[in-house]
């Protein structure tokens, strides 16, 4: 498989590494890394330097350093708890195609499928429950030769190509390309021709949520 | 130094459960640990418990530590982020799970040594940083901070924090590439 060409900015991707983001718009960058050895080392160069930061980090006097050993020793025989969280194998097969751990998010059925929810001919959404408020988290699937006309975004919005693709005023994105948008931003949007476009979409501070499907609804036109 | 060296502790740990190089871990890390999550905002008494949490990760898995990916540091390092992500922020972290699992990195001498040296590199690099940019890249990963947050905190315009911070990540990227190495390509 060819490696994405969009990838993750540098300084986001720190922000990744240092544990300073948010889980959704962690989850974005997680899901594009498992898709971008490039990104992967990258970001395990940026590990490196936080080993050495904090090696350098002067150590505070005020931790009883004896005591805080001979209590750890005491515990150092209890067996964890087991922390099974593994999920059967995929019976969707759009499900299979969704990287983790981006899948592990997604909510199904009792048969164990996608329930998507049909805002138009051509246009699927699902909601990831993702616990924070301050983001909507959605993957959208979008017929293939779709056309979105030109819109722009009421905050940061980080889309990730998962299936099929895209072109957004002359640049492509196919799966696992990652674009990560200011409200300033201007798209216009063909969905390529072929299988649906499946995407990722974290946004920042959604507004009510029935106007925000009005606003989508209005934009999305089937060709 | 004559005491073992973080590597040969995490092995003695993961290979026979020895207690005595827990202890000289501990007493390298716990400090530096607690320091960190007290500079991320915890509290004296949850940096103390979420420390030892750390430390008692670190006991359980020796075992997947693997020297030819990561300095010792590095994984505590990893380790110490994500025990304050799940303890303190109390969000999970999703990490990135590769689909076509490269072979698994065979635990090679060389590259054990390389791991090392990018180690000491970096350490060097980071001493030579002009002031202002080490107090920059810091902030950015001991106190988990964005430019945005860091330029409102210095009273420093974000186009001055972002030059700063590009100029400083520069020069240590020079020092932390690896040459060879799928992984490590950009």
């Amino acid at each position: 498989m060819s490696e994405p060409r969009h990838h993750i900015p540098e300084p986001l991707l720190v922000e990744y590494t240092v544990g300073a983001l948010d889980e959704a718009v962690s989850l974005f960058v997680a899901t594009h890394l498992s898709l971008c050895a490039g990104c992967r080392g990258r970001m395990r160069e940026l590990e490196v330097l936080g080993g050495a930061l904090l090696e350098e980090t002067p150590a505070k006097g005020d931790l009883d350093v004896d005591a805080g050993l001979q209590a750890l020793l005491g515990c150092l025989d209890e067996t964890p708890s087991a922390s099974a969280r593994s999920r059967p194998p995929p019976t969707d097969e759009t499900l299979a195609r969704i990287p983790e751990p981006l899948r592990s998010y997604v909510p199904l059925d009792a048969s164990g499928r996608i329930d998507w929810a049909v805002k138009l001919p051509g246009l699927g959404q699902i909601q990831l429950p993702v616990k924070h408020k301050g983001y909507g988290v959605v993957i959208n699937m979008l017929g293939g030769g779709l056309s979105v006309p030109k819109h722009t975004h009421d905050g940061m919005e980080y889309n990730l190509v998962l299936t099929g693709g895209f072109t957004d005023r002359d640049r492509d994105f196919v799966r696992g390309d990652a674009s990560v948008a200011g409200p300033d931003l201007v798209h216009e949007l063909s969905i390529h021709r072929g299988e649906p476009c499946l995407l990722l979409a974290v946004m920042e501070k959604p507004l009510i949520p029935m106007s925000t499907v009005a606003k989508v609804l209005s934009r999305i036109l089937p060709v | 130094m004559e005491s073992p060296s973080d590597v040969a502790c995490l092995e003695a740990i993961a290979s026979r459960r020895d207690r005595e190089a827990f202890g000289v871990l501990y007493r390298r890390f716990a400090p530096r640990v607690r320091a960190y999550l007290l500079r991320r905002n915890a509290d004296a008494a949850t940096a103390t418990d979420v420390t030892q949490d750390v430390m008692l990760t670190i006991w359980r898995k020796a075992d997947s530590y693997d020297s030819s990916r990561a300095s010792a540091a590095s994984w505590v390092f990893t380790i110490a982020r994500n025990r304050y992500i799940d303890r303190i922020r109390r969000q999970r972290r999703p990490e990135p799970e590769p689909e076509e699992s490269v072979v698994p990195s065979d635990r090679a001498p060389d590259r054990e040594v390389d791991a090392a040296r990018r180690h000491a590199e970096v350490r060097d690099a980071i001493a030579e940083l002009p002031r202002e940019q080490r107090d920059l890249i810091f902030m950015a990963y001991m106190e988990g901070r964005s430019q945005s947050d860091i330029a409102s905190a210095m009273g420093l315009p974000l186009g001055t924090v972002k030059s700063r911070f590009r100029l400083a990540m520069k020069k240590l990227r020079e020092r932390v590439a690896s040459p060879e190495g799928e992984e490590f390509r950009s």
